[in-house]
């Protein structure tokens, strides 16, 4: 409930300089160049637009899953919308094939485990090379 | 650094390929159209000749020779040349009890093996993974000699 409240309260601090700083915008572009109420709509119009873009937009995440596959134990990374059973073990037996082994579609998959983990640690697994 | 020192009665590009995945050096003798054999000694790949056939599988039968021999056997020498000290990656592990996650409708028994694909698997904290111990030489030896027969 606190983390909720605290969230509230940042999106109006947020919202409430926005509209602030636009007026005072607005305010020093009518004494300095007066009729240039087109230019703060058109920033309007921009960070808006911006604003819900980044709102709408769908969000990356990044899991690492454990899997058991033919006597075999291992971790892989992807990055996707969301995480299913179903993907994650399509996932598998294509990183699986990558690295020359010869899984078949119907082979079954054990998905050990599945976790959310953040971008750096997914760049950083990455860039080891890891395939778990 | 690996470990095991053996050798299998075949030579093909694709398991010298896998070799040097593995991260072994292949000798440019394994090359040659009369390199029969392949010896898998402390990280170097090396062949046996045709027309050291007969001494070789002298020094095999007399004991000189302290390769293991993986027969024909492709996936027991690769098991066994895998085996390394510094790594958990492609090593192989025994469980050491029966593991069954019926809603994964998975059941593996006692003792059966399994190849490891990550460089450090290790026990958690809490100690809710399955028990398991490094396979040794002769349970790999046992596990693709039973696979094969």
């Amino acid at each position: 409930m606190r983390e909720k409240i605290e969230t509230l309260l940042k999106a109006f601090i947020v919202v409430s300089s926005a509209v602030v700083f636009l007026a005072l915008l607005s305010s020093v572009l009518k004494y300095f160049l007066p009729g240039g109420e087109w230019i703060v709509s058109g920033i309007f119009i921009i960070t808006g637009t911006w604003l819900v873009y980044r709102a709408m937009k769908p969000k990356r995440r990044y899991f690492s899953v454990c899997y058991y596959v033919n006597n075999m134990i291992g971790n892989v990374m992807f990055a996707g919308e969301h995480y299913t059973a179903v993907l994650a073990g399509k996932i598998v037996r294509e990183s699986l094939r990558d690295d020359g082994d010869d899984i078949p579609d119907d082979c079954h998959v054990t998905i050990i485990s599945c976790t959310e983990v953040m971008k750096k640690d997914f760049d950083h697994a990455k860039q080891q090379g890891s395939r778990a | 650094m690996f470990t095991t020192k053996c050798f299998i009665r075949m030579n093909t590009p694709e398991l010298r390929a896998k070799l040097e995945k593995m991260g072994y050096q292949v000798c440019h003798c394994a090359e040659g159209a009369t390199a029969v054999f392949l010896m898998a000694v402390e990280g170097d790949i090396h062949a046996v000749h045709y027309e050291e056939l007969d001494i070789f599988a002298d020094e095999v039968k007399s004991g000189k020779c302290k390769l293991i021999d993986c027969g024909d056997n492709e996936l027991l020498f690769l098991a066994l040349a895998a085996m390394r000290d510094d790594t958990d990656k492609d090593q192989y592990f025994v469980h050491d009890e029966e593991i069954h996650w019926v809603n994964q409708g998975a059941y593996i028994p006692k003792g059966s093996l399994f190849k490891c694909l990550v460089d450090k698997y290790y026990l958690d904290p809490y100690n809710t993974t399955p028990k398991f111990h490094r396979a040794t030489v002769n349970e790999i030896i046992d596990y693709f000699q039973s696979q094969k027969s």
